[in-house]
């Protein structure tokens, strides 16, 4: 009961939050937008790795897929906006499930390699189709406008956004606690007896990768319109290995650990960032040379040491917090119970 | 009726004959063993009706059906569930979702249905039904208070019954298993032996048991195949085989081994 009140006013406050923030923090709407659109490729990237147990680290390679379907047709052949998004998934996820195949013949590192490969590879094919994608100079995505009105701030996007995360989260909750999901996890723990009860091997990864590229198509799709510049080099080995940190970082095979893990990453440099500023105009160390670089590099700095010490000491990532919160506090609450009301026999 | 039958079924894994010219037939309705000294074969022989070892020669039927044609994800389709010698359960899952990816191939939507999830009555269904014979057959082993625990924290005894669990579950007409008492004490086998009987009759499934303890396959099984590096030596009712020179000759030549290393 308190559960849910507490989802009501969380989500409240997230759908207020554009109209409340004032003009001073627009970068931070921006960045926003932007964790949450990784954080669909996340949740799709989760189900993959996290759950299927295959890697990928060429993933952004499906979201500029799926941003150039979504340009070329909404603005080249004039299909409706909110009609290309999902059809930029479904061609995404047929170029997924097709390099699914040579990936059945891979795992662990080689798949790794596999999968870095064709992350390289489609932007360089996308950029041979000048006519459709621009080539390196690139393509404008144009503004939507759905039911007159248009999406062209960054505040107005967040809802564009939000209502595909949240469809898209629930879609993500449903395939994992299906059969489909139970049979990603029984592949990932044992491949004999996944087969044995009747699990394709075959049928099952090339899903996982179809179904992961489809949120990366569909994100992509969102990306385009938004950002209104898309090049292929935009979409490469840097987002792809951001994507891998973000789930290792949030919580493998989660879609919550996706979704923390993306915002933490999204924010932690504009946090560390803020910090390092303040330090250097602290006036602290001021005649040292080596504490002001120090100071000045922290951004970076911190944001490493950040992520080492949540991977040594979190490693069943960032939404494992919540757990061990909640473990702490029930302990808590138990020693406090006994000492309290001296309880006789029960 | 035999439900299955193996004709001079040879494996080899390089220079290894690890099964050699093995005929056997296992009557329908019927527990049988398929007993043996270490590496006789045993488990080579079930890898070989999962599919996962190509037999080089010889022919495996089941239900008059080559078993040889299909792929290992298809066998339990046609109604062969197993176990592992070293359990396989998955980590992952708690035993209740073990037991649901048991009936996997019995829960019949695809990928968009389960997108959809339980906004179709559909599933709703599958899943329910799924569940609640996940429940029967967990009672019926006696381990339903383990429902929602993780295998790897079970002890090994109670994983080795998980796994029959799974086996059972998808309602398979034949199942293969590898040493269930491994890791019971005496009074738990007893019980396993009796609960092996019970099953056979209220699944009306049929038995093929690998297993080291001899109480356990003597008392329980009605017909006995000896392996002994690879070839089949004696084949018959427990009594039988219990009486062959060869057997004998093979189980006292391993202590005999075993005695001169102590
Ligand atoms: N995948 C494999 N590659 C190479 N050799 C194998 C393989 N699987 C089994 N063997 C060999 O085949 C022989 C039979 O092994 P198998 O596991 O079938 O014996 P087993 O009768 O089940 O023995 P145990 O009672 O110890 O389980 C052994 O010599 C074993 O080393
Ligand atoms: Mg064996």
């Amino acid at each position: 009961m308190t559960r849910k009140l507490l989802y009501v006013i969380g989500f409240a406050a997230v759908l207020a939050l554009p109209q409340v923030l004032p003009e001073e923090l627009n970068w931070l709407i921006m960045l926003l937008d932007r964790a949450l659109m990784i954080a669909i490729v996340a949740i799709g990237l989760n189900i993959l790795t996290g759950n299927a147990g295959q890697i990928s680290l060429g993933h952004a390679a499906f979201m500029g897929f799926g941003a150039f379907v979504c340009y070329g047709l909404t603005d080249i052949i004039g299909v409706p906006f909110w009609f290309s998004v999902p059809i930029a998934g479904f061609v995404a996820a047929i170029l997924g499930w097709g390099l699914g195949f040579p990936a059945l013949r891979l795992s662990g590192h080689y798949l790794a390699i596999a999968t870095l490969g064709f992350g390289y590879a489609i932007p360089q094919i996308l950029n041979l189709f000048e006519g459709w994608t621009g080539g390196w100079t690139g393509v404008k995505p144009s503004v939507p406008t759905l039911f007159g009105i248009s999406f062209s701030s960054d505040r107005a996007y967040f809802y564009l956004i939000l209502v595909t995360l949240v469809v898209l989260v629930w879609i993500a909750r449903n395939i994992q606690r299906s059969a489909v999901g139970r049979a990603f996890i029984a592949l990932r723990d044992s491949e004999v007896a996944a087969q044995a009860m009747g699990i394709s091997l075959a049928k099952y990864k090339t899903m996982a990768f179809a179904i992961s590229a489809f949120y990366a198509g569909v994100a992509g799709g969102l990306w385009a319109h938004w950002l209104n510049y898309i090049s292929p080099g935009n979409f490469g080995f840097g987002i792809s290995i951001e994507l891998f940190t973000i789930i290792v970082l949030g919580g493998l095979g989660t879609v919550s650990g996706a979704i923390v893990g993306a915002l933490f990453l999204g924010l932690l440099p504009k946090l560390t960032e803020i910090i390092s500023l303040s330090l250097q105009r602290s006036g602290a160390f001021a005649d040292s040379f080596f504490m002001q670089n120090v100071f000045k590099n922290s951004n970076q700095v911190l944001t490493g040491v950040i992520l080492i010490l949540v991977v040594l000491y979190l490693p069943m990532g960032l939404v494992d917090l919540w757990r061990k919160a909640r473990v702490w506090w029930e302990t808590r609450r138990q020693a406090a119970g006994r000492q309290a009301v001296p309880r006789g026999v029960k | 009726m035999a439900i299955l039958e193996l004709s001079g079924v040879t494996v080899r894994f390089g220079g290894i004959v690890a099964v050699n010219q093995l005929d056997m037939k296992v009557e329908e309705g019927t527990i049988h063993g398929l007993i043996g000294p270490n590496g006789a074969g045993k488990s080579t022989v079930f890898n070989v009706l999962s599919r996962y070892y190509e037999p080089a020669e010889g022919t495996v039927t089941f239900d008059g059906r080559n078993l040889l044609q299909y792929q290992p994800s298809q066998v339990v389709g046609l109604g062969i569930a197993r176990t592992f010698q070293n359990v396989e359960l998955f980590r992952g899952l708690t035993v209740w979702e073990n037991l649901m990816v048991g009936q996997h191939h019995n829960i019949r939507y695809g990928m968009f249905a389960a997108a959809l999830g339980g906004l179709l009555p559909r599933v709703r269904q599958a899943e329910q039904e799924a569940r609640d014979r996940a429940m029967e057959v967990l009672e019926f082993l006696g381990i339903a208070a383990h429902r929602d625990a993780y295998p790897q924290f079970l002890p090994y005894g109670i994983q080795k019954r998980v796994e029959f669990a799974r086996a059972l579950v998808s309602r398979p007409r034949l199942i293969l298993l590898d040493e269930p008492a491994a890791g019971m004490n005496p009074s738990e086998t007893e019980e396993l032996a009796q609960l092996i009987k019970i099953m056979r009759d209220k699944y009306e499934t049929t038995v093929l048991l690998v297993e080291h303890d001899m109480s356990l396959v003597m008392s329980i099984c009605e017909r006995i195949t000896v392996m002994d590096f690879g070839r089949k030596i004696a084949d018959g009712t427990p009594a039988e085989v219990q009486a062959n020179p060869a057997v004998i000759k093979a189980y006292l030549g391993e202590e005999e081994v075993e005695a001169e290393h102590a």
